[in-house]
Order: C-alpha cells, then structure tokens, then sequence
C-alpha cells in the first residue's frame, strides 16, 4: 500500500515526498479515479432509487409516526400498538421494491452453508423445499407462540386500559407480557423462518455476470493507469475466483459465529498461494489493491451519515465520541512512548481498529497513513482474533455479574470491535442490550470519516517529514491522500441529503441505494482488495513486525484502557446523568 | 543410472514441495473448520453465546453496520424509544 515511508527511528532514513501538483493527476492516479468511480456508483445509485420510492410512503410514514406520538401520550409503557408502528415504520424500505431485488440479486455474494460448499452457490428445488419441510413445523409453532402472546399482551394492555394505566401493578403485567411477545416475535424471526422461507437459487450466472460488470467498471480507470488493460483481465479472474472462495469460507455457519467473515479468509488464501506455489506472473497487473480499496473507501463514506450520531442522545455521544478518540490517542502514544514501535503507521493502525471498529477503521486508518500491506493484515487480523474472544467473553461476564442490560450494551457497543459480533453479543443480553449495543457501534462506526481524514492530515503534516521540519500548506496538499476527499465528500453530501429527508432518509438512503447498492459493491472491493493484499505479501515480512509481540502488547493494553473508559462513561451517562433514557429504553 | 534417477526424484520432490504446502494449509482451513472451531462451540461458556446468535440468525463477521439488519431495527426502536416523555 505504502509508496511513502515512514521515519524509521531505527535506520534514520526519512523518505520526504518531494510532490507537485500536476492536473493530468486528475485521471493518471488511482486516488482520483478511485473519487470518480465511487461517486459514479453513488450518482447511479441515487438516480436508480430516488425516483421510485414504496407506494405511498410519506402516508405510510405520516401515520406510523402520529401513532407513535399519540401512543407515547396514551400510557406509560410502549403499548402494542407503538411497537406495531415502529414495525411498521422500520419495513418501510426501498429496498423491497422489485427493482432494487433485482439489483440485490446481481451484487449477491456466495451464500451460507454448513456441510457442502456448493450450496452457497447453488441449491436445487428438491434440497430447498426439503429444508422448508423440515424447518415448517417448528416455524409454525414459533408462530403460534407469537400470536398467543400478541393476543395475552392485547389483554393484559386492555386490563391496564381499563383502570387508565394508573395501576402501576396492571401497568407492570401488561409491559412483561408485551416484553414477552417482543422475545417470541424475535424467535420467529430469526434462523426458523430463514430455513422455513428458502427457495432454490443458482448463483452462478450472475457471478460471472458480476465479475464481468466489476471488470469493466475498474477497467475505466485502467484505461488511464497506464495499465495495461489486457494484462489485467488476464489476472482479474483469477483474483474474483480467489475473492469467491474467500466468501464462500467466510459464509460458512461455524466461520460465521466466530466472526471470521471473507476478508480473513481473502488475505489466507492469498498468501497460502504466494508463500507456497508463489502468485502466477499473470495476475501481477490484476493486484491493484489501492485502487479498489479507495474505490471501496469512498463508498464506505457514503455510509458514513452524521445524522446517526444523536441516535440514542447525548450519553451515546459520550460512550462512543468522547472514549473513543481518548482511546486511540493513548494507545498511539503508548505504543510510540513505552513500547517503541518502530513503525507509526502500523501503530495507529492497530489503536485505530482496536478502538473505533475494527476491519474497517483498520482499512481506512492504513490508507490514510499509507500503512504497508503487511501492517493492514495483521491489524485485521488481530482485530478478528480478539473480537472472536470478546463476542464470548464480555456477555458471559456481563449476565454472570447481573449487569443492567443498558450498561452491558453499551459497554458491548463500545469495545468490541466489528458491528456483527457487538450485535452477536448483545443479543445474548436481550432485546435492549442488543438494540444499545448495535446503536452505540453505529455511532461509533461514524467517526471513522473524522479519524481517516485526521490521520491523513496528521501524517502528512507532521509524521512524513523530519524532524524539525516546517511542512506548508501546499507541501501538505501534495502529499495528502486525495481519495479521503472523496471518502468525507461522499460522507458530508451524503449526510446532508439524509437529514433534509427526515424520515424518508431512512426508506430512499439509508435503506435505498446505500444498502442496496453501494453496500454490496463496497464489499465486493474490499473481498477484492485483501485477496490481493494475501496474494502479494510474504510470511517473512509479516512476522517482522511480530518482533518481541508489541502489536499484540498494544492491542491488550488499548483494549483494557478501552473497556475501563468506556464501562465508567456508559455508567455515568446512562445511570447518572441521563437516568431518564435508561427507563425509556 | 541411480544417481540420475535420484536427482529426477528430488527434482521432482522440491516441485512438489510448495503444493504439498499449499494442501496443508488447506488442510488446516478444513481441520479448524470442522474440528476446532465446532468443538469450541461446545464448550460451556462459549456454548450459550453461540446458541443465542444461532437463534437470532445472526452474522458475526459483519463488520459495518450497513451490513447488518439489526443495527437498523435497533436504531429505529432507540430513537422511538428516547424521546418518550423524558
């Protein structure tokens, strides 16, 4: 990944970029083309989706929410109907309109499977409909239960009705027995009706479809690389295979609970063949790494909405906004002070991962300081590890102890690294630790835009340089990563879109072409981008850095810093201050 | 003649080498995930957590939130939730 180096304290060298500004940049670099294509998908995005929004949306919406309001003032607990709006309201999306099913049905990855890898690519009628058969009669007894609940919740709320919900004993009734429907309501959702709903499918074509379409769209840029375009689809197919495989690993069900998803795997498999039987010759011009991890980059910014930040109000902005940098800056200076790691890039890199989210802070965080390759996977890597053994840990601590389930989300939310384990483990809390957990990590994924674009002018300002060294404003933009522009261009325009939208934001945007589109592709770039990063590193180079286990050292301290900090903030913000979201929640 | 032969036959052995490694490195893929991992699963504390996020259907190795159904669901519930009469 890195052209440009670091100091090196051991060695003394300083590479200082001696860079000008030159307008044939605009369609010679990848930084920019990377700017180009991702807003290319985004504008396409936009166009496909915005026009065609669900029947009657605003309606729908109008109503949901004004039954919202009126059941908040009706009674002192959420009552049936309440959750039936918010229901109602979350369904709302475009991305259930046939148009984007269709779209979805083309950027689809491998499947899930369990025995036999081929079903993550193909599953025969015959095998389908005998997983519905044998999941339908324990989905339709989940159903059953749920619709008795629904109907004892009903009455127990009718009884509380009754006396004007001022019986705090009939209030307290109703409450557990709409709780209880709420959990079966979750029960039926989950694995049950998956395997009671699946139809048969064939993957294939539309991968080849896809590799075709993801070929031609990089192709663009390659044109102007100087490239050359041939060697490319050479080796292009190659890595798409390399990436399938990655997913077709990672979507396996035990890969899946532990957390190990495609990129993991992408960056295995790689370097399995390059340390082994080395990587063909032919694929070298294939292995354009930066370019699709930027390209992938700015459309990870489209999903950056800094709307999302207030989403559970000020305590939430204080667990995952005012730790987290806290965090990440003490454990870069721990790093640089106490352990001495000769390299800065892979120490931010590893405190930015350990403490904002994982693999994709990691991604961003390395691109922005040009990170090596080898340093951006052992970030990974190691942020897949721990937060394996933290989805485990920290819940089983958190029900032992007896912890509120508030104060156990959030601490969840703000220390385990990726979104799908804090969503894994904090479901085993219930139903509100799991919604906390999951709404802190969102909020906390959203400062990844402000930390990239820190870094990026960090490092080119004040790391690559010598020391003593007065860096001007030019000098800084010469070496500033441009795609970053395009990352937190992406990320403020988008933003602004989404809050002029109010709700519809959530149905056209969020729940539009962002996880109908750009979503899929920003995953198909990064499984891309590590295949490539696998195939071109070496074990040798890796364990470099191992040297004397400080990455490992670094990862433990951050963490333990991180899960001090974060269970005082989330005590003293949602049980002090704030005791009054804790009840609502 | 023999020692022709056994250089042939060390040749050979040195190309095969680097696909012998490349099988047990494959091999190691298949063993952790089939033996290690699933019998991780079983283990008491781990066993519980497990079952729960098998229940609920969910992906750990999602690693953004746009990549996961419940952060959306979670984050419409909590902001319903919180601006009840506070």
């Amino acid at each position: 990944m890195a052209d440009v180096q670091s100091p090196d304290k051991d060695t003394q060298e300083y590479v200082i970029d001696k860079q000008q500004w030159e307008w044939s940049q605009l369609w010679k670099k990848e930084d920019w083309w990377a700017i180009w294509l991702g807003f290319l998908l985004i504008v396409a995005g936009m166009m496909i989706f915005l026009p065609r929004p669900p029947e009657g949306m605003a309606e729908k919406l109008a109503k949901a929410e004004s039954t919202l309001q009126a059941e908040d003032a009706r009674a002192p607990f959420r009552t049936v109907e309440w959750h039936k709006a918010n229901d109602a309201k979350s369904g709302l999306r475009a991305t259930n309109e046939p148009y984007a099913k269709t779209i979805a049905q083309w950027l689809q990855m491998p499947g899930r499977w369990a025995g036999n890898p081929l079903e993550s690519l193909y599953l025969s009628e015959e095998a389908a409909a005998e997983r519905r058969a044998m999941a339908e009669p324990a989905y339709k007894n989940a159903q059953d239960a749920t619709k008795e609940a629904l109907a004892r919740a009903e009455a127990a709320q009718s009884l509380a009705e009754a006396e004007s919900f001022n019986n705090p004993q009939l209030n307290e009734q109703a409450e557990k027995q709409i709780s209880e429907w709420r959990m079966l309501r979750e029960k039926e959702r989950g694995s049950l009706r998956s395997n009671a709903t699946v139809q048969s499918y064939n993957k294939i074509p539309y991968l080849i479809g896809l590799f075709i379409l993801i070929g031609l769209f990089f192709t663009i840029g390659i044109l102007f690389m100087n490239i050359d375009t041939a060697n490319f689809w050479k080796g292009f197919w190659f890595l798409f295979l390399i990436a399938v495989l990655a997913i077709i690993i990672g979507n396996q069900e035990t890969m899946r609970k532990y957390g190990f998803g495609d990129v993991l795997w992408a960056i295995v498999l790689g370097m399995l063949i390059s340390n082994t039987v080395g990587t063909p010759k032919f694929i070298k011009e294939a292995l354009q790494t930066e370019y699709f991890i930027k390209t992938g980059l700015v459309l990870l910014g489209a999903e950056i909405l800094f709307g999302k930040i207030i989403s559970i109000g000020i305590p939430g902005v204080f667990v995952a906004w005012v730790v987290t940098p806290i965090v990440l800056v003490s454990t870069y200076i721990f790093g640089q002070k106490v352990l001495k790691m000769a390299s800065k890039t892979l120490n931010i890199t590893i405190s930015s991962d350990m403490s904002v989210c994982g693999v994709s802070a990691a991604i961003a965080t390395a691109s922005a300081c040009r990170a090596k390759k080898e340093e951006l996977t052992i970030a990974v890597g190691m942020s897949m590890l721990f937060t394996a053994v933290m989805m485990v840990a920290l819940p089983t601590f958190i029900v032992a102890v007896g912890m509120h389930p508030v104060l156990g989300g959030a601490w969840i939310g703000g220390t385990i690294d990726s979104t799908g384990a804090v969503v894994a483990a904090g479901a085993f809390l219930g139903e509100t630790g799991m919604f906390v957990a999951a709404t802190i990590k969102m909020i906390q994924n959203i400062m990844i835009g402000v930390i990239a674009f820190g870094v990026a002018v960090y490092w080119c300002a004040r790391v690559d340089c010598a020391p003593g060294q007065q860096v001007d404003k030019m000098e800084i933009w010469y070496r500033f990563p441009k795609f970053v522009l395009g990352f937190i261009g992406a990320s403020i325009v988008i933003s602004i879109m989404y809050a002029s939208m109010g709700s519809a934001g959530d149905v056209m945007m969020e729940h539009g072409f962002i996880r109908g589109l750009t979503r899929h592709a920003r995953e198909w770039f990064f499984a891309l981008a590590f295949a490539s990063i696998g195939l071109s590193s070496n074990f040798r180079e890796l364990s470099r850095h191992f040297k004397g286990g400080k990455p490992v050292i670094l990862y433990i301290c951050g963490q333990s810093l991180n899960l001090i900090l974060t269970l005082t903030m989330a005590y003293i913000m949602f049980f002090l201050v704030f005791p009054g979201i804790t009840a609502n929640l | 003649m023999d020692i022709e032969n056994k250089m042939k036959t060390s040749d050979a052995g040195i190309q095969l080498r680097p696909w012998l490694k490349l099988g047990m490195g494959l091999g190691l893929i298949w063993i952790m995930a089939y033996v290690v991992l699933p019998w991780g699963q079983t283990l008491p504390h781990i066993q519980p957590v497990m079952s729960a996020m098998e229940k609920a259907d969910i992906n750990a190795a999602d690693y953004w939130y746009t990549q996961s159904e419940e952060t959306a669901r979670a984050q419409m519930f909590v902001r319903n939730a919180i601006r009840r009469k506070q």
